[in-house]
């Protein structure tokens, strides 16, 4: 960084010191953050829609898009937090009205901020109107926050601009008396009679296709022509067009692998209403050799150019040139990543497909992937390639790396051994057997009685402890894509799930039942990887070393994963089938198998092996997995765990109960 | 006996008419709580026969439905089991949760329940053939999975069947206010809650509000509970254990009640 660059930043960062710290403490004190509530209001605006709805921290007051509502960052208008907290559940009531009620933007009306004020305006009366046929004790809460809200906004004495009458109009919609203004009949007649025709077409509810009209008429009305912004409502919050779905084609890729993040990573700003660019080659080419800042004259002013990535790994000096900046354009590109600026959008785009060379592998299988949205399969979509691990690389490192991780769960081995042990105890006491240890008294009543009646006798009269025959298999896959790299509580998923598997392994090693592993991750449709650890006849110890050769990578593409397994399960006899998924839960990988795309194929997938009843669960450790696991899985059948460390404990529980 | 109070929803009370003038098994399937008990009662007064009720487990088996011998002083007596007096008097049976039952209850009830009509005592060796008369009711939960159990397909194939959803929410509101005492106005405002948690359901996130949730609700509030404290224990305390899933339908229910 050179001198005068120093210079600014130091200049720059003492401005916002300074600014910062105006916000009183009072504020600060009754505030509600979204972060602290926001799994809480997903849930709300779940219940409240039937839809999946997401939350996202909104830039401003935000509105909604699609599936995901956009909410402010932080409530505080109100007297404390709890009133705060019950404000952000009447905007998430709020928002969710209005999305049924379909109040949305059309992409013109998108150009004017105050065409946007006034269709968001107008479409208040209908949605509160709504709202409160269907929850009626919003209409206390609206009693209450509607004055404070009202107490907030700026004065507005005349009628002259059209922001002074777009604020006289949402003050009335806030609940403040029309008649205020009736002085400004004669000065400002033109300004009066707009906002009574406004008000009235709102509350007449046919107020979205009023706003044309309005608007046309609203520059007229006014005597100034000096547009103001106006605060939009909090609670209320503002339209949005609906996402736009774009199909794309993806370049020609040599290399996914190459992409895949490394480096630093750093969060950024929450941005909504993402755009997807798409670039070909021929513009990346061409960039301009040397751009400087000099040339615009602010950061506002800088549209952007295209320049091919340098690859080197400076964010943490960039990040608040970053912050101040508006990024909204996404490109996908093949390049590799040095530094990762995380911020939370969401890119519900139409699949894409990449054409990549198909390695050849006799160990190839072909799956189907469903399409949610088309209902449909797309046959013989993906490319399992089934490898195993290479057993010399494995040895001496692996066999040291199992022993102390048995060593360090110990415990758990042997607590796990002996509730193995309890509940074959329990089960094999079995009775009416023909000889055995005790006699079984129901019997011996009952031959007794038989006898009496002059039947022939049954003579099976003992209680016996036998071992008892137990048909169960069971799958156990492991998500090994780069996301398991993630720390969640100083404990590396990875790491934690192998130390389960280790664990399970070795207990159920001294017993009868059949258990198979494998690990998973792809790169795109073409590539899907299914690591075979452990096969259901393999002996168990040179599997143990096995484990220790796992390493995050790729992507979570669980869809074929799990039609893999089924395929293994289907070809074993016994007559109940298990299938253990242990996974963020989160499906992605690189070619958009994401959002609604990845939760409707895993869904499927999981359908499927109900239909050869194959019994499906899975366990994760990452909190949001709440999310999404449940619609993926169904309730019951899976388990969100709060630490990484209960992974071992609640694997072994779950395994005990379920082959119980 | 009086008739118990049950509000029909689609056809289910022609079906079993028809069912019982045919001589055909009835299996119902449904969630928990949403009035199939209360169905079978109800038609079984219809018809004007004795209900026999087993409350099926996994140690429920077929010498458990048929009866077994007793040593009584030096005596033995034999005892009839629930199946074996519905077949006797001509009554009704109704064997509840049966995929919870022990395996060997598909031999007794596959002769009674195909042309034979027929059960074996082989204790006794006595065959009853049931009367026109006896009729068989089993019913399951198809989405309820806590073992790994399901009938076979030669079983559900000897029965008609018919499947049980929660009301319509009118339906519901009438029947929650007729059976808790409240007013219609808060039936709806509690069915309406209903519908709200059956979307988490839907979602994987709850098991389902059913209507006798409600309809407890509805009882608490009739005996001075508050709307909310009411909804909390009579109807959201039941449904989960997930800390935050709890305030978020408590924070539900305080939109609504």
């Amino acid at each position: 960084m050179s001198l005068d660059e120093a210079l600014f930043t130091l200049a720059l960062r003492l401005k916002r010191a300074v600014w910062r710290d105006r916000a009183p403490a009072a504020e600060l004190a009754r505030e509600v953050r979204l972060a602290e509530i926001r799994a809480h209001l997903t849930l709300v605006a779940r219940a409240l829609s039937g839809a999946p709805l997401g939350i996202q921290e909104a830039e401003h007051v935000g509105g909604f898009a699609g599936d995901v509502l956009y909410l402010p960052r932080a409530m505080s208008f109100a007297e404390d937090p709890e009133a705060n907290a019950l404000a952000y559940l009447y905007r998430v009531a709020y928002t969710v009205t209005s999305r049924q009620l379909g109040c949305v933007l059309s992409a013109e009306s998108t150009q004017a901020a105050e065409l946007t004020t006034l269709h968001t305006l107008l479409a208040v009366p209908p949605t509160i109107e709504a709202l409160e046929a269907e929850l009626p004790m919003t209409r206390e809460l609206r009693q209450r926050f509607f004055p404070l809200l009202l107490h907030c906004r700026p004065p507005c004495l005349t009628l002259h601009t059209p922001g002074a009458l777009l604020e006289a109009f949402t003050q009335v919609l806030l609940g403040r008396n029309l008649e205020v203004w009736h002085d400004q009949e004669r000065e400002h007649t033109a300004g009066w009679e707009w906002l009574q025709r406004s008000v009235t077409s709102a509350r007449q509810g046919h107020g979205i296709a009023a706003a044309r009209a309005l608007y046309a008429s609203l520059r007229r009305s006014a005597v100034l022509k000096d547009a103001a912004p106006v605060a939009p409502v909090i609670l209320w919050g503002q339209l949005m067009p609906v996402p736009p779905r774009q199909a794309s084609k993806e370049p020609g890729d040599t290399g996914p692998q190459a992409s895949l993040p490394t480096g630093t990573e750093q969060h950024g700003k929450a941005k909504e209403q993402v755009r997807r660019v798409e670039l070909n080659q021929q513009d990346i080419d061409n960039d301009v050799l040397v751009h400087t800042f000099e040339k615009v004259a602010t950061a506002e002013e800088f549209c952007g150019v295209i320049r091919t990535p340098d690859g080197a790994d400076e964010l943490a000096q960039h990040i608040e040139a970053l912050d101040e900046l508006d990024l909204r354009d996404v490109v996908r590109s093949h390049t590799q990543t040095r530094s990762l600026y995380r911020a939370d959008v969401t890119l519900d785009g139409t699949v894409g497909d990449i054409a990549s060379a198909e390695t050849s592998d006799t160990t190839r299988f072909l799956y189907d992937e469903w399409d949610g949205k088309a209902r449909q399969y797309k046959k013989a979509w993906c490319s399992v390639y089934v490898t195993r691990p290479t057993r010399r690389a494995a040895s001496s490192h692996g066999s040291a790396y199992a022993a102390a991780a048995l060593h360090k769960h110990a415990r758990h081995v042997r607590d796990l051994r002996m509730a193995f042990d309890r509940l074959r105890a329990v089960r094999v006491l079995k009775n009416c057997q023909p000889n055995g240890a005790e006699v079984d008294i129901d019997a011996l009543i009952d031959r007794y009685a038989t006898v009496r009646s002059g039947h022939q006798p049954d003579d099976k009269l003992y209680l016996a402890r036998r071992r008892q025959r137990r048909d169960l298999v069971t799958w156990l896959l492991l998500d090994i894509s780069s996301s398991t790299d993630s720390w969640i509580k100083g404990h590396r998923v990875l790491d934690v799930a192998r130390e389960s598997l280790l664990v399970l392994g070795e207990v159920l090693s001294s017993y009868p039942d059949q258990i198979g592993m494998s690990g998973f991750y792809s790169h795109t449709r073409r590539d899907c990887r299914f690591i075979i650890l452990k096969d259901f006849t393999e002996p168990w110890l040179p599997c143990k070393a096995v484990l220790a050769s796992l390493e995050p990578t790729g992507y979570t593409r669980i869809g074929p994963a799990i039609r893999h397994a089924i395929h293994l399960l289907q070809q074993q006899k016994a007559p109940q089938k298990l299938l253990l998924l242990i996974s963020d839960g989160k499906p992605t990988d690189y070619d958009r198998y994401e959002g609604r795309y990845g939760i409707a194929d895993v869904r499927q997938a999981i359908r499927e092996a109900g239909q050869v009843r194959i019994h499906t669960y899975a366990l994760a450790v990452d909190v949001q997995a709440k999310l999404y696991l449940p619609e993926m899985f169904g309730a019951g059948n899976y388990q969100i765990l709060p630490h990484p460390s209960h992974l071992v404990e609640s694997l072994a529980q779950l395994y005990t109960r379920l082959s119980s | 006996m009086t008739r118990p109070y049950y509000r029909p929803i689609h056809h289910e009370v022609e079906v079993f008419q028809h069912a019982y003038g045919n001589q055909l098994a009835l299996m119902l399937k449904g969630p928990t709580g949403c009035g199939k008990s209360r169905f079978v009662e109800a038609m079984a007064a219809d018809v004007g026969r004795p209900l026999l009720t087993v409350a099926c487990h996994d140690d429920t088996s077929a010498t458990d439905l048929l009866g077994r011998y007793l040593v009584e002083g030096g005596d033995t007596v034999w005892q009839d089991g629930p199946l074996t007096r519905a077949v006797r008097e001509g009554a009704m049976l109704y064997l509840d949760e049966v995929t919870e039952a022990r395996e060997d209850i598909v031999v007794v009830l596959h002769s009674l329940t195909d042309h034979r009509r027929q059960i074996f005592l082989d204790r006794r060796n006595e065959t009853l053939t049931a009367p026109p008369e006896f009729m068989l009711v089993i019913s399951f939960n198809p989405g309820y999975q806590r073992s790994l159990k399901e009938l076979k397909p030669s079983t559900r194939q000897r029965f008609v069947g018919m499947s049980f959803h929660y009301p319509a929410p009118p339906i519901e509101a009438e029947i929650v206010a007729h059976e808790s005492g409240v007013d219609m106005a808060m039936a709806r405002r509690l069915v309406t809650f209903a519908s709200k948690v059956r979307h988490l359901q839907e979602l994987g996130l709850a098991a389902s509000a059913s209507t006798r949730l409600l309809i407890h609700a509805g009882q608490l509030m009739r005996a001075g509970m508050s709307p909310r404290a009411a909804c909390h224990v009579g109807v959201i305390e039941p449904l989960t254990d997930d800390s935050e899933t709890i305030t978020a339908l408590q924070d539900t229910a305080a939109l609504i009640l």
